[in-house]
């Protein structure tokens, strides 16, 4: 595309004003690279864009020395790991059936408690909702540790958080201990 | 990051940071030490670089930052001497060769004006990223293309004009 010399001349008078956008910048490269009879004015500019062009094409000739170390193996998570969860989970779960589980009267062979609003005044009735609560919190436990593990497997960033575990609490495979 | 992750950004870059460390240092030799030496030292950090906004204005801002340290280590100062070939003998003798009077004239400048143009004029930076690269706003570094150019400009023009 061919440009007239005064739309040439305010471009450049934007250049060295730091006004250009890029694509500006690039209709002046183009202008100086290609055009042949360039005004005198515009020679000191034709100069600049010239060394641009050949300082661009300027490459390192230096080869790289990349690390090379092995891929980083899977996080393994600790057995005292998994039994903290399982330890936390347990004593909250315990923590808060003791809490439902309260006497409301002195002679302990009366019995009464509440559990999830529910009243319950048999003893074994009461042992067995907590029974069936715990279940259930292991249940979710254990699928919420599988899906750490598996997340550490493709994520970096809980790839980092695993090293960070597994220093503290030695090795197991998710693989095969889940 | 991935060892390969932060290898190919680094990689696909070393071509510029080989380029704004030899803008910058003056020394293509120097410039080939600083992009090895460099990737060491982000090698180090690549995970912090993963997790951040701009990876390659990272490594760049980075990189000009590497290369002032290692000029003030090797007690050099950060602008190079303004040793214009003003006079007739040594324009004649560098008559034919245009290219390297406006490097020399470029490498004179001071080095925020020298690496605002080599990042705008050699490697199609925009503004704000320059900005990034340089931890200068947007109109510090229209002001700095705009001095450096027209000091080369005037420069050249002097150097045309006693040549005539």
């Amino acid at each position: 595309m061919e440009y007239k010399v005064e739309y040439i001349r305010m471009l450049a008078a934007k250049y060295f004003n730091g006004e250009t956008t890029l694509a500006e910048e690039k209709i002046l490269r183009d202008f100086f690279g290609f055009c042949r009879d360039v005004p005198e004015d515009l020679q000191a500019c034709r100069a600049l864009f010239a060394h641009h062009t050949a300082t661009s094409a300027e490459t390192s000739h230096l080869k790289l020395a990349l690390h090379t170390e092995p891929s980083p193996v899977a996080p393994r998570i600790g057995p005292l790991y998994r039994w903290m969860i399982a330890a936390g989970v347990a004593a909250a779960v315990l923590g808060v059936i003791l809490v439902q589980v309260i006497p409301t009267h002195t002679n302990h062979s009366d019995f009464l408690c509440y559990v999830n609003g529910v009243r319950i005044t048999d003893r074994q009735e009461a042992m067995e909702y907590s029974r069936q609560t715990f279940d259930k919190v292991s249940v979710e436990v254990q699928r919420s540790v599988e899906g750490i593990s598996e997340k550490m497997q493709t994520d970096p960033g809980m790839q980092s958080v695993g090293e960070i575990l597994n220093g503290l609490a030695g090795g197991m495979d998710p693989k095969t201990d889940f | 990051m991935a060892q390969k992750d932060f290898n190919e950004i680094y990689l696909g870059m070393q071509d510029r940071i080989f380029r704004l460390a030899a803008g910058i240092v003056g020394s293509r030799a120097d410039a080939e030490d600083i992009v090895q030496d460099l990737y060491e030292k982000l090698w180090r950090k690549r995970v912090f670089i993963a997790t951040g906004r701009n990876p390659e204005g990272y490594i760049l801002a980075s990189a000009r930052n590497f290369c002032l340290d290692r000029l003030r280590t090797r007690k050099k100062t950060t602008e190079l001497p303004a040793s214009m070939p003003s006079e007739r003998e040594s324009y004649r003798e560098d008559e034919k060769n245009m290219g390297s009077i406006v490097a020399r004239l470029v490498g004179a400048l001071p080095e925020k004006q020298r690496t605002a143009m080599h990042l705008r004029d050699i490697e199609g930076l925009e503004i704000d990223e320059i900005a990034e690269a340089m931890g200068i706003n947007g109109t510090a570094v229209r002001m700095s293309l705009s001095r450096g150019r027209t000091t080369v400009k005037e420069q050249l023009l002097k150097i045309m004009n006693h040549g005539i």
